[in-house]
């Protein structure tokens, strides 16, 4: 028993925790997709999206694992939660098209086939825990990764022309 | 790592639980004296009209456009400051010159999309809303 | 379960007594100040019993227990075709991450694990940090549960069914990410500073004296980021002037449905925010539990005439000193309600994007210019009392509106 415990990491509370955070991650991803309403499918996918937060803290990525909660939980998921505002659809305005039950067909297929790929290539392997504190990231990413670094804001700066190009259109 | 973020977790249980504990007590200590008056949606006397959930402005997505883009710009300057902070002082690895130049470059690309989106009149929201666009309708 | 008891004795006394206890007091001290402003007396009813025929009402501070049982004792309603999940746990959302991002804020000095007895500390704890969680990235986290806190409002808005409420859980969540913009970028000022992310660490970086008598608090070396930041963290409690959310008096706003405790828990999450960022900006700008003159590193010394040694008369004294400047702080804000008239909306929009977020910007660019120059932050700390004593000379030299005359008949 206790030999099973030490191996699955469950002797220690990073075991535990990393359990639980993949735990509701997944659960948090399916309610996602399972929800009718779309406003607490948004609120289940911010709970999947803090728990992979969790998850990359164990990794020793303290930076990485706050920046997902600032950037994924806490920006992204404001426009996600605009666009339902927006759009206002109740739980029962969704439409449902024929082609749904072949699309949860090869949904189901799609998932199966790739829950395969990662389990069988992660199986071996066991994670090592990095510096992922502030400066470690910081250095690596203005010596390293400089030209990646400045590629970012010309993307962002498409995203800004194409939101004001697209969002002002209708005024014209 | 998790070990200093424990208290963390400890505290959001916490604070939770509290949270729940007082609406539980309210709503079991609070009358229960439905009525459809009282479940109506209050418009301020009236009586309500419609659905509620009307649609609502582009104008808002813009905006949460825009916050997503100056927050990850916000996320790439934590770093380099404190790599600025110990490029300084003559710790780390890189020379200040150039954490100051990669940071301006950066910046000043982004400064290029809030003044495209200042232009156009992405920002306004009063009176002089869509005041950039004003050449294309021109001509009445 | 050390980090247990020690972590739930921090938050009783931290989170419980200090910070709800202040977010009470705060409400008291919203109507004593409106009552006052409005020329009334406010509240004087609530009392237990008389003392020669006068019923005792500690000025009206009863009110606040009278108000929290008033509102257990209230109906829970529910609006139709709300969506009654989303509903019940919108209050939670405000509530529990103004008490999360607390956690992160050191309220004292750390102390020696050696003035403890030996038997409650467990082996390699050299040193019991006055903060619950003493982390590397603590003001990042502390960034990034703060935005997980505009979704109350938003989901709040949205799940009552009511057009008013869902009006103005948009404003909400659009003037909250619109100033947070801002305000996480005049944090940057302090974070080249003090080459840290880590709160408590800032806070030690703050210690000293600028020429000799003034504290190095981060006020006095990033002024325009703390004017900034303080009108920024006003924006995100939406307060007046920038209550569009809920401007009372037109649309109500995004709790307009909610009832009893329900609405309770919205209004002390609010109040909540307001001392977490009275919190915050001690801990960044006042220095948090430093006070020159007043507490040594070892000793705590009353202008000689009181001394106190040791490490336990500056971890008491010190964290009595960050509660007394985070209320200041917070008495602040509330002065700013019966100050300011409120603004319109475009107004602001206007002023987080148009102007605050180009000064971010150039505070930041300005300040690593001047530590690139000088590492030790003294030409720095030169130019911002340059900054400070323009700002004094404006606002005492500067224009004003000429009085207005009342006619009276």
């Amino acid at each position: 028993m206790s030999a099973f415990f030490a191996h699955s990491g469950l002797d220690s509370v990073e075991g535990w925790f990393f359990y639980l955070g993949a735990a509701v991650a997944v659960v948090g991803a399916l309610m996602t997709v399972l929800s009718r309403s779309p406003l607490r499918g948004a609120l289940w996918l911010i709970v999947s999206l803090c728990s992979v937060a969790v998850l990359y803290l164990l990794l020793g990525a303290s930076f990485v694992a706050a920046m997902q909660v600032l950037v994924y939980a806490g920006a992204i998921m404001v426009l996600f939660i605009f666009v339902i505002m927006l759009l206002n659809l109740g739980p029962d305005a969704g439409v449902r098209p024929a082609y749904l039950s072949v699309a949860k067909v090869l949904g189901l297929g799609a998932a199966a086939y790739f829950t395969f790929q990662i389990v069988t290539s992660v199986s071996g392997g066991k994670a090592q825990a990095v510096d992922g504190t502030v400066k470690a990231v910081g250095t690596l990413l203005l010596g390293n990764y400089l030209f990646a670094f400045e590629a970012i804001s010309v993307l962002l700066l498409v995203a800004v022309v194409g939101a004001v190009v697209l969002g002002m259109k209708r005024l014209t | 790592m998790l070990q200093s973020h424990l208290p963390l977790f400890l505290v959001l249980v916490v604070a939770l639980g509290l949270g729940v504990f007082i609406l539980v007590v309210s709503s079991l200590v609070g009358p229960k004296r439905p009525s459809a008056v009282k479940a109506d949606a209050f418009e301020c006397g009236n009586p309500p009209s419609g659905y509620a959930r009307e649609r609502f402005g582009v104008k808002f997505y813009l905006v949460a456009i825009l916050f997503l883009v100056f927050d990850i710009e916000a996320v790439f300057i934590y770093p380099w400051a404190i790599v600025f902070s110990d490029s300084t002082r003559g710790a780390g690895t890189l020379s200040p010159l150039l954490v100051v130049v990669e940071m301006v470059v950066f910046v000043g690309i982004l400064m290029i999309g809030l003044a495209y989106a200042w232009r156009k009149g992405a920002l306004e929201w009063g009176p002089e809303h869509g005041k950039g666009l004003e050449t294309t309708t021109a001509g009445h | 379960m050390f980090l247990l008891i020690a972590t739930l004795l921090k938050f009783i006394f931290f989170g419980l007594v200090f910070a709800i206890g202040l977010a009470a007091v705060l409400t008291w001290m919203e109507r004593r100040q409106s009552a006052y402003s409005q020329d009334r007396l406010g509240p004087t009813r609530a009392h237990f019993f008389k003392i020669g025929g006068k019923p005792f009402t500690l000025f009206g501070l009863l009110h606040i227990a009278a108000d929290g049982a008033s509102m257990f004792f209230k109906e829970p309603v529910t609006p139709k075709n709300a969506d009654k999940f989303l509903f019940k746990i919108a209050p939670l959302i405000g509530w529990t991450t103004a008490l999360v991002t607390l956690a992160l804020i050191p309220f004292g000095p750390s102390l020696p694990s050696s003035v403890f007895p030996a038997s409650w500390i467990p082996e390699g704890v050299e040193t019991i940090y006055l903060q619950m969680a003493h982390v590397d990235s603590g003001i990042l986290i502390v960034l990034a549960i703060g935005s997980l806190g505009v979704y109350g409002a938003a989901i709040g808005g949205w799940a009552s069914n009511n057009r008013f409420a869902l009006l103005g859980g948009l404003r909400a969540t659009a003037q909250s990410v619109s100033y947070e913009v801002a305000l996480g970028l005049t944090l940057v000022g302090i974070l080249m500073a003090y080459g840290s992310t880590e709160l408590g660490s800032i806070v030690e970086s703050q210690n000293g004296l600028l020429f000799g008598f003034l504290p190095a608090w981060g006020l006095f070396i990033q002024p325009l980021g703390a004017v900034l930041f303080f009108i920024a963290a006003t924006a995100e409690t939406k307060r007046t002037p920038f209550d569009m959310p809920e401007g009372e008096s037109e649309i109500i706003g995004y709790f307009l449905e909610y009832s009893s405790m329900q609405f309770g828990l919205f209004m002390l999450g609010e109040f909540l925010e307001i001392v977490v960022l009275g919190a915050l900006f001690t801990t960044l700008f006042l220095g948090g539990w430093q006070f020159p003159h007043l507490i040594g590193t070892d000793s705590v010394s009353v202008f000689g005439l009181f001394t106190w040694n040791g490490p336990v008369a500056v971890a008491v004294s010190g964290t009595l000193v960050f509660c007394v400047k985070t209320f200041f702080v917070c008495s602040l804000q509330l002065q700013l309600r019966w100050t300011l008239p409120r603004f319109r909306y475009d107004q602001v929009m206007r002023l987080g994007w148009k102007t605050l977020l180009p000064l971010a910007l150039i505070n930041i660019f300005v300040t690593a210019g001047l530590i690139w120059w000088d590492p030790t932050l003294s030409i720095l700390s030169y130019v911002s009392i340059g900054i400070i004593l323009l700002f004094v000379l404006v606002v005492i030299a500067g224009p004003r509106r000429p009085p207005q005359v009342a006619h009276g008949h």
